[in-house]
């Protein structure tokens, strides 16, 4: 398995405890002030250019938040956020929408290629002919380079930021923009309602299929910003696009809260497939410093046989609280949702899926591993459930956990619930540890602790990888090593 | 800006509170009555008491019965031939006089048996409203021990409620299996139908180092009543503890298991079975603690569900850092035979040790179309056929119980219950 | 006894059965063979009342009734017995219990007396034997962790206990050895007489050798495109069914 070999190779060339994507990005920032009022809903509107009904619109979801408290229930600790002692605001002071890459700040340039974004990307970025990804790069909070837009737009594919979308598309963000994910949905969610930067806006027209895979790059760079996207994509009639969002986040000292909200829309027929890896710094050993990760994604199979497919690969955030759903509201819609979360150090892990039937014969699959090690603790938490009217609804979940070491914690924690008699679902959870014997194995064949490690997991992990889009598949199997170094020994 | 909103109290937390506040309570009662008052009724937003909202499922908790009301009454038929017959009635045990009648000598040398309130010790630390709810409530019950001895006695406690109004009956026993004694305790809960009792029972078990204690319950309590119960257990070492709750009645069941492992290489082995019907609501709530290393666990809990009636399961294996080497398996099932029932299911695994085999599977659908249909290509009519597919489903926990008597007992109660609906 | 006139049949809106039609009188054994996919199974589970097949078109007539209108059961009592080529496993369902059941069910259906357990027990035994089912597999649950051999013995040593009047047998030499095949085929052609029908699904020829059809029909696209005696079964058996598959 020459993928696995390269992984193996990527690992012995990593530099131990060194965050290789911890880098500060000495561009100029604009900050709103501090805290959270009234007005900096209105002044990150105004910024922003927006149209009145967008500003009730964050108005309204601010008044709601006031009045909400932050969740506990998740299997997750961190010191109290104070929100009055976060900036909500932050852009790059060049200006936006440069009409070629010259325009771009050569920072930036060489901050993607820090990030290792992969060759194709880069020559995407380079203006290299022939290059196929799409990237709507999100340097902290706005958009400052949209590339391909002019062949997308032959398809009719709309691929833009969502702040662009608000003003140039108003009648498609009116109609989709919280309707999957209402702004009374919960504490974080409401918030990214009120303060949201901006983020990505997909439509994809009634029967085409988008020619290439999307591709977003989030980083967070400013010190203490809260880093609120929000993405919108919606899969018209007999559509299909597939979608890759994948993070990196340089080192700091301050705790980081990003609190995204991803919204997926698929009509009769239509299938969007969002892939993620997110490998957002995750602190020091001493578990300081990291990313907090509180996402709201959803997707909403509203048309018959239409589908949604979630996968995902987190590696990093000190904490993260992620629960990529989807409402099976169509007649044979069907969802999916691949996870694999791999917590070391001193992580915290708590995500997993809903899988909401509500059509008839809906199906979904739940395909989960999670892998813990060092003092980490790394907690699925799942909702399975037909509604009375979901005849001849299906799910199938497992969820594997390994465990590294004795000082970290594997949690599954599933709620299956069934109003309807021709609901089947099956459930599966294991918990084991890699056997000595497979180690043994390995180490006898001449691998280290670590190689055998990486081999080992990324083969517990491969239902789930083989999911990924190609672009993902090798990076996933790097990140895979990288984030289980210092897990022995 | 926010004002904490006035507490409404429902029906049964008022008579509850004013029945705490009339009853002169020793101290740790008083301590568990304090908790519930400061709480009051587990509601859904409890995460323990998400699928049973007991706050608005329990309608009143009436008049807690007292020996001075209760017209002295003996034990029904055993379920199973046994040594000793206890009976227990409104709440309140029954003279022990003739308790023992069919024990043989050896028996009675192994047993011993006292009226009163027995130590809690199987319980966990951490508070739970079902329990507090019965420590405040009962005030006696049996206190049973068990020496080690050649003989492996059988204890049958009946637990019958007489009086066709409401009441509230409440009692907590205690059993201590000695080292290397081993017992078999048969408990049946039954009541008048149509009366909205509430049965509060609570079942301290302690299984010392290489003793074997075999439990089996049947929960067949009036339709209208509420069944509250609890039971903890600690297990030592070499030790086994093999526990069967069948419920079929009541309107509203609520069964708290709670196992504390305190040994290594021990087992346990707990199984239920749940039948309902019409609109009733069970609970069968299992915390199991893994806290000594190489133990092993199985639970294995089977629901059939009718009509609109409601079964939830909710099960949490934990496995201490120490418990290197457990082996839990959990496996929690549902059969649903009509349109509105409802299954409704929590399996968790909360894992701190790495070396360690657990893992836990749930299944619900309806009866499986092909075998059915291989049935009926047999010649075999629907209605029976449905009820073979039932017995199946049900035997596969039944089966593993050592006692072929205990076999035939759960398996005649099933056939009663399905030739019922 | 049984008559399959222009039998059309539906799998999810797919037309698996496309105009058959098969007449087998009393004591006659018909084969039929054909390609995977040309409708063999889906002709067995017609005939023995599957809920997934939907009949657009012709009618089964048995022993002069309407068979379409019969419950799968009520089939079973009139005497169609179906082994199936993939026999179910019930677990939790003990093999004697399912025999028993099976037994009194059919002859409560036909206004017979229930049988008693030790007449049960000595007819179970010895039709048992005879297929060389052990006495442990009967106390086994019904199908649960059988070999494939011990499946299809069991299915035959069903057929022989409830005596039905057509046997309809799918695939029944599919994974057994020779040994097997030989006391599964001695099983069915003990059970020949002149009152019983028979109607044996087949992929290969080698089990013919065995079980003598007097008819052989070859099947192809939800067709019978050829009839003929047994040595039709041989002539398959040297060219293969490519030339049907084209004719049809």
């Amino acid at each position: 398995m020459p993928a696995i070999q390269e992984t193996i190779e990527q690992v012995k060339e990593i530099d131990v405890d060194q965050y290789k994507y911890g880098f500060v990005t000495d561009i100029e920032m604009e900050l709103a002030p501090k805290g959270l009022s009234e007005d900096i809903v209105r002044f990150i509107s105004a910024k922003k250019d927006e149209p009145e009904w967008m500003l009730e619109w964050r108005l309204d979801a601010f008044r709601r938040w006031k009045t909400m408290e932050e969740p506990t229930w998740a299997r997750v600790d961190y010191p109290k956020i104070d929100f009055e002692d976060l900036y909500y605001y932050a852009a790059p002071k060049s200006a936006p929408g440069p009409k070629s890459l010259d325009e771009v700040d050569p920072e930036l340039l060489e901050t993607y290629k820090k990030l290792g974004i992969p060759l194709s990307e880069q020559a995407v970025l380079a203006g290299v002919e022939g290059a196929r990804v799409a990237v709507d790069a999100v340097f902290d909070s706005v958009s400052v380079v949209t590339t391909f837009k002019d062949e997308l737009a032959k398809s009719g594919v709309i691929f833009c930021s969502i702040s662009e979308a608000v003003r140039e598309h108003p009648e498609l963000v009116k109609k989709y923009l919280g309707s999957v994910v209402p702004t009374t949905d919960n504490f974080y969610a409401t918030l990214n309602a009120a303060v949201f930067s901006d983020g990505s806006f997909v439509y994809i027209p009634k029967g085409v299929r988008c020619p290439m895979e999307l591709s977003t790059y989030f980083r967070i760079n400013e010190e203490k910003t809260g880093q609120f996207e929000r993405t919108l994509i919606i899969a018209d009639e007999g559509s299909y696009v597939s979608y890759l969002e994948g993070c990196t986040a340089p080192m700091r000292d301050e705790n980081q809260l990003h609190a995204a909200v991803v919204e997926l829309v698929t009509h009769d027929d239509a299938e969007i497939k969002y892939s993620t890896v997110q490998n957002w710094y995750p602190g020091n050993s001493e578990g300081k410093g990291g990313i907090y990760n509180f996402v709201t994604k959803r997707g909403d199979c509203r048309g018959k046989n239409s589908k949604i497919s979630w996968t995902q690969v987190e590696t990093g955030s000190a904490i993260t609280w992620k629960y990529p759903s989807c409402i099976l509201r169509g007649e044979n819609s069907r969802g999916e949702f691949y996870s694999i979360a791999i917590s070391n150090g001193k992580q915290q892990v708590d995500s997993g899926t809903k899988m909401i039937h509500l059509g008839k014969n809906s199906s979904s699959r739940i395909i989960s591993k999670g892998i813990s090690a060092g003092r980490s603790q790394n907690t699925y938490r799942g909702l399975v459930s037909a509604h009375r009217k979901a005849s001849g609804a299906r799910n199938f979940t497992q969820c594997d956990s390994l465990l590294i070491g004795d000082q970290c914690g594997a949690h599954t924690v599933p709620y299956i619930e069934s109003k309807n008699s021709t609901a089947v679902f099956e459930h599966e959870a294991t918990t084991s540890k890699i056997s000595d014997d497979q180690m043994f194995y390995c180490q006898q064949r001449g691998m280290t602790d670590e190689e055998a490690i990486a081999l080992i997991v990324n083969g517990f992990v491969r239902d789930v990888i083989q999911q990924l889009p190609m672009e993902f598949m090798a990076e996933t199997q790097k990140l895979i090593g990288i984030s289980l170094e210092g897990s022995v020994g | 800006m926010t004002a904490q909103p006035q507490k409404i109290q429902t029906q049964a937390e008022t008579s509850l509170m004013q029945q705490f506040a009339f009853l002169d309570l020793e101290p740790s009662r008083q301590a568990a009555a304090d908790r519930l008052n400061e709480s009051g009724l587990p509601h859904r937003r409890v995460e323990e008491w998400k699928y049973t909202d007991l706050r608005a499922l329990l309608k009143d908790v009436p008049q807690l019965a007292s020996a001075q009301s209760v017209v002295p009454t003996t034990a029904g038929q055993p379920l199973v031939p046994a040594d000793f017959v206890l009976a227990v009635v409104d709440g309140i045990p029954q003279d022990l006089a003739n308790a023992g009648a069919n024990a043989s000598d050896a028996a009675k040398e192994a047993v011993s048996l006292e009226i009163g309130l027995g130590d809690a010790k199987g319980f966990h630390e951490k508070p739970n409203a079902n329990v507090d709810f019965n420590m405040a409530l009962a005030s006696s019950g049996y206190v049973i021990q068990v020496r080690k001895s050649a003989v492996t006695p059988i204890i049958f406690i009946d637990h019958i409620v007489s009086k066709a109004d409401a009441i509230t009956a409440a009692c907590r026993h205690s059993i201590l299996v000695e080292s290397g004694a081993q017992a078999i305790l048969v408990e049946r809960f039954s009541g008048p139908e149509g009366s909205a009792y509430v049965a509060s029972s609570g079942l301290s078990v302690i299984v010392e180092d290489g003793a074997k204690l075999t439990q089996a319950r049947v929960v067949a309590e009036g339709d209208q009543s509420s069944h509250l119960a609890t039971i903890g257990a600690r297990i030592g070492t070499d030790a086994i503890y093999e526990p069967f709750v069948m419920t079929l009645g009541s309107h509203l069941v609520r069964t708290d298991v709670q196992i504390t492992f305190d040994g290594e290489q021990s087992h346990l082995g707990i199984r239920g079975a749940t039948l309902v019907k019409g609109k009733q609501h069970t609970d069968m709530t299992l915390d199991v603690d893994h806290a000594s290393p190489n133990c092993t666990s199985i639970e294995q809990f089977k629901s059939v569900i009718a009509d609109e009636a409601k079964a939830v399961f909710q099960g949490k294996i934990m496995v201490k850092q120490i418990a290197q080497k457990t082996d839990a398996k959990m496996m929690s099932q549902g059969l649903l035979l009509s349109e509105n029932g409802e299954f409704l299911n929590k399996p968790e695994l909360e894992i701190f040790a790495d070396d360690v085999v657990c893992g836990h599977g749930a299944t619900c659908g309806d009866i499986d179309e092909e075998m059915l249909f291989y049935l009926l290509s047999r010649g075999i009519p629907h209605p029976v056929a449905e009820i073979m597919m039932v017995q199946a489903f049900v035997a596969e926990a039944i089966e593993d119980t050592e006692q072929p008597e205990i076999i035939e007992a759960f398996e005649a109660i099933l056939a009663d219950w399905l030739a019922s609906r | 006894m049984l008559q399959i006139k222009n039998l059309h049949a539906n799998v999810d809106g797919n037309e698996i059965l496309r105009g058959i039609n098969l007449t087998i009188k009393p004591g006659e054994v018909h084969a039929i063979m054909g390609p995977n996919g040309s409708g063999k199974s889906t002709l067995s589970y017609v005939l023995a009342g599957k809920d997934d097949y939907e009949i657009t078109e012709g009618e089964i007539l048995f022993k002069g009734e309407d068979l379409l209108e019969m419950a799968p059961d009520e089939r079973a009592a009139a005497g169609v017995f179906l082994a199936f080529q993939y026999p179910i496993e019930i677990p939790g369902v003990a093999t004697m219990t399912f025999l028993r059941t099976a037994m009194n069910a059919q002859r409560k259906a036909r206004g017979e007396a229930e049988l008693n357990t030790p007449d049960f027990m000595k007819i179970v035994k010895q039709k048992a034997s005879e297929l060389n089912v052990s006495p442990e597999m009967l106390k086994r649950p019904l199908n649960v962790g059988f070999s494939g051999g011990e499946k299809k013995r069991n299915e035959i040593m069903q057929m022989a206990l409830l005596e039905p009047t057509l046997c309809v047998m799918d695939e029944t030499d599919s994974g057994l050895d020779i040994d097997a095949l030989r006391v599964v085929s001695d099983g069915v052609n003990a059970l020949r007489n002149s009152e019983r029908g028979m109607l044996v699904i087949t992929h290969y020829q080698r089990l013919l050798d065995h079980i003598v059809p007097d008819v052989v029909h070859v099947m192809s696209a939800g067709k019978i495109v050829k009839s003929g005696g047994k040595e039709l079964a041989l002539e398959l058996e040297e060219n293969g069914y490519a030339d049907f598959v084209n004719a049809a």
